[in-house]
């Protein structure tokens, strides 16, 4: 399981994990309380926004192959002003991660253990990521390997199984008077896949690999495909207003399915307890994340340092986790992060991609 | 560092030793199924059922609760199976209370379901569960005052479930759960195993998930629940409640339904007598293997109009009264054919004229229309019910008769 470096398949499969998480559970009603019936073609949209984003931090990336994005920050716009702009990300990642850790747990708390104090369940939660991100890149990378095919094949099953109650009328008709709402709606698909960005935090432990834009695009293609087709099915089983009043219509959609024999009767468990497997993947890889922006702001080199940043992150995401005590409050908090991620997006991945392109050619011409 | 991390490891082995959530299984009362009445029931149309138990004063009592915000406007009943009967192999006791029975239905008046819910612990040693609810009977008068009030709680609660079969009863929805099945141990399993006959018989309505009712009414689209009438051993459904919105505006009959079901595309299966052709003693029954409707609407006049096709497919099941020996030729499988044809679209403009009667689009021709014409659907989306009952339905109906039988 332990290799020295990332195979090209390992990076997809990261990328691809880090996309889902607990997004999985709500895209639809998301894009659909905005776009209505088209949410799919907003979310189509934002994929290939996303993709077209994503190149930016690939290309950034392979301009620096031994360094991840908060060092890549540092290098190109020096100690300060470089530190100065890794605050945000790191804001972001770690509200992101603390907030998906919350909704995480309150879906446990909803569907599965309605009796369990959300404390316990985020706090173990909580123990057994920061374990995992200890362990360091390669071990997450294996455990992302064995979650990345149940993923897939569950994603899959689900939608395919769903198209049994689907009715195609509820999708037509298709862009009537909907034009401008689809257009915009299509940032708010974009920051559905905040997981593209981790190309740019494994790229580096990919030493020797060459990991090719193919590469790189399959991994993204995976939740972009799957979160389209999961849109449209859920309105064609739910209609757009059903999908609306549903907080985690992927469950729903899992509660919905019949089958004429009994042994999979309660087909929802199984899909609870895969999605909690691909949960668990996604919120790992934004920890690791988000302990490498802290290594970076902090300048830690000392290898101690690294691990005490890392167990640090027990009391800072739980802390985030249960801070807001309303469930609802979480879910508004986790989309306005939205915001910072797609000023991180639109304006400071791509300034960041051209100044380090100038001078890295400056630097080649010298 | 390490004997940090030995240390968290340890207290996950602690966090891992038990269950926040577990309750023994003997302590659970899992409903499996529940009846909504109205409280107190209509005066000049009074619910009456079989419930054997629920009348004497004090049990009424008992059913009663104190309340923060007065009237009561239901009655909750829910049926619960008793284990330790369960096992009994002797002759059948059935539900509804009395001695031997093997269900044990708890009512409670009040008027918000989760209170109700809640006051039943007053009464029961076991903690209700939900998650293998069978079925919801609800009373035609608290239906035709609409369901929406009623459905919250069931679909709120994360422990119930969507798959829960909905009724609708003429009578006390109570005394549907009183029923002493043959075969079955329990009423509400009886009944929620009954719309998978609308495979053999169109008059069952098969559409009849809680979450799909939901999702109806969610999406402001008319809908169908199945009918519910009960003797003392016997549960029958055939025919429908018909919806608009979600207040009951009426009831449709078995047949009226097959012809709903055709137009709609919701057809699974079922038999069609008609009188032979030419013969006014024989009956000859069809069973329909296939059937698919092309709905087109027209928009050209004041009120639009709607071409139903519908492409009927069956096999020659039956003759009564008639003895064809050998006369089963093309021309006479031809006439058949041609007045199947002609008795389905009489009864699919019957069908559809009562639906315009109760001013209910449970055809769907609302979302032909939005989809095909949505400019034209912008327009009359707000009066839809008028234009509706207004609209122009025109029926088409050609029927091939696959197979005859091994005799001709």
């Amino acid at each position: 399981m332990k290799a020295d470096t990332l195979r090209p398949s390992q990076v997809m499969s990261i990328v691809a994990i880090a996309a889902m998480g607990v997004d999985l559970l709500m895209v639809q009603n998301t894009m659909v309380s905005y776009a209505g019936r088209d949410a799919w073609i907003s979310l189509l949209l934002g994929g290939f926004l996303g993709i077209f984003f994503g190149g930016f931090m690939y290309y950034l990336a392979n301009l620096y192959p031994d360094k991840d994005l908060p060092q890549i920050f540092v290098e190109v716009a020096g100690k300060y002003i470089g530190r100065l702009l890794i605050i945000p990300l790191l804001i972001y990642v770690l509200f992101h991660t603390g907030l998906s850790i919350r909704i995480f747990a309150q879906t446990l708390l909803m569907f599965l253990l309605d009796r369990t104090p959300i404390f316990a369940i985020v706090i173990l939660m909580v123990i057994v990521v920061v374990y995992t991100v200890y362990k360091g890149i390669y071990t997450l990378s294996g455990v992302i390997d064995i979650i990345f095919p149940f993923a897939i094949v569950t994603v899959t099953m689900l939608i395919l199984l769903s198209f049994q109650q689907a009715e195609f009328d509820f999708i037509k008709p298709v862009l009537y008077n909907n034009y401008p709402k689809v257009l915009r709606g299509s940032f708010l698909g974009l920051v559905q896949f905040t997981g593209f960005g981790h190309i740019t935090y494994v790229l580096c432990y990919a030493h020797g690999s060459k990991i090719s834009w193919k590469w790189y695009v399959t991994g993204a293609g995976i939740p972009i495909v799957l979160y389209v087709a999961l849109t449209i099915v859920t309105i064609m089983a739910f209609n757009p207003m059903g999908v609306i009043s549903l907080t985690f219509p992927t469950l729903t959609l899992s509660k919905s399915i019949e089958f004429p024999v009994t042994f999979l009767e309660r087909l929802e468990s199984f899909v609870a307890m895969l999605w909690i497997s691909i949960a668990f993947g996604s919120i790992s890889l934004f920890t690791f994340s988000s302990v490498r922006n802290f290594v970076a702001l902090f300048n830690i080199r000392n290898e101690k340092f690294v691990k005490l940043a890392t167990v640090i992150h027990i009391p800072l995401l739980t802390i985030v986790a249960l801070a807001v005590k309303s469930g609802l409050k979480v879910i508004e908090y986790y989309l306005k992060l939205n915001y910072v991620l797609a000023a991180l997006t639109i304006v400071i991945f791509p300034a960041i991609t051209i100044i380090a392109a100038f001078k890295k050619r400056r630097e080649g011409k010298a | 560092m390490k004997k940090l991390m030995l240390a968290l490891l340890c207290a996950t082995a602690f966090l891992l030793t038990g269950c926040w959530d577990r309750t023994d299984i003997e302590s659970r009362g899992f409903v499996l199924g529940i009846a909504i009445d109205s409280y107190p029931p209509a005066p000049n149309k009074p619910e009456k059922g079989g419930s054997a138990s629920a009348s004497s004063e004090e049990k009424e009592k008992f059913e009663k609760m104190e309340l923060y915000i007065e009237p009561p406007t239901y009655a909750i009943t829910v049926q619960l199976p008793v284990m330790k009967k369960a096992e009994l192999t002797t002759a059948a006791t059935g539900s509804g209370g009395g001695e031997g029975s093997k269900t044990w239905d708890i009512t409670q008046i009040g008027n918000s379901f989760m209170n109700m819910n809640r006051e039943m612990a007053t009464r029961t040693n076991l903690s209700l569960y939900y998650e293998h609810l069978q079925v919801i009977v609800i009373s035609e008068s608290v239906a035709r005052e609409g369901i929406e009030n009623t459905m919250d709680f069931f679909v709120r609660d994360p422990e119930m479930r969507r798959r829960v079969k909905v009724f609708i009863s003429p009578t006390e929805a109570k005394s549907i759960l009183a029923v002493q099945p043959r075969v079955e141990d329990y009423s509400s399993i009886y009944l929620a195993k009954l719309p998978i006959n609308a495979l053999k018989n169109s008059k069952i309505v098969h559409e009849t998930d809680l979450g799909k009712i939901i999702d109806s009414i969610h999406g402001g689209y008319d809908f169908l629940l199945p009918r519910a009438e009960a003797v003392k051993d016997e549960i029958k459904t055939s025919g429908a409640a018909v919806f608009n919105g979600h207040i009951m505006t009426g009831w449709i009959s078995g047949i009226e339904l097959e012809a709903v079901k055709m137009m709609g595309n919701r057809y699974v299966g079922g038999v069609l007598p008609i009188r032979s052709p030419g013969d006014r003693e024989g009956i000859i029954t069809m069973e329909v293997t296939k059937s698919k409707s092309k709905i087109t609407p027209d928009i050209s006049g004041d009120f639009p109009a709607f071409r139903i096709e519908i492409k009927v497919e069956g096999n020659y099941a039956e003759g009564v009264f008639i003895h064809t020996h050998g006369e089963l030729d093309s021309r006479f499988l031809k006439n058949l054919e041609d007045d199947f044809s002609r008795q389905i679209e009489k009864s699919c403009l019957q069908a559809a004229e009562k639906l315009q009667e109760y001013r209910a689009d449970v055809i769907g021709l609302e979302r032909i229309l939005e989809s095909k014409h949505p400019g034209y659907w912008d327009k009359i989306s707000s009066d839809w019910d008028d234009v509706f009952s207004k609209a122009k339905i025109e029926v088409e109906v050609k029927v091939e008769l696959k197979l005859t039988g091994i005799v001709k």
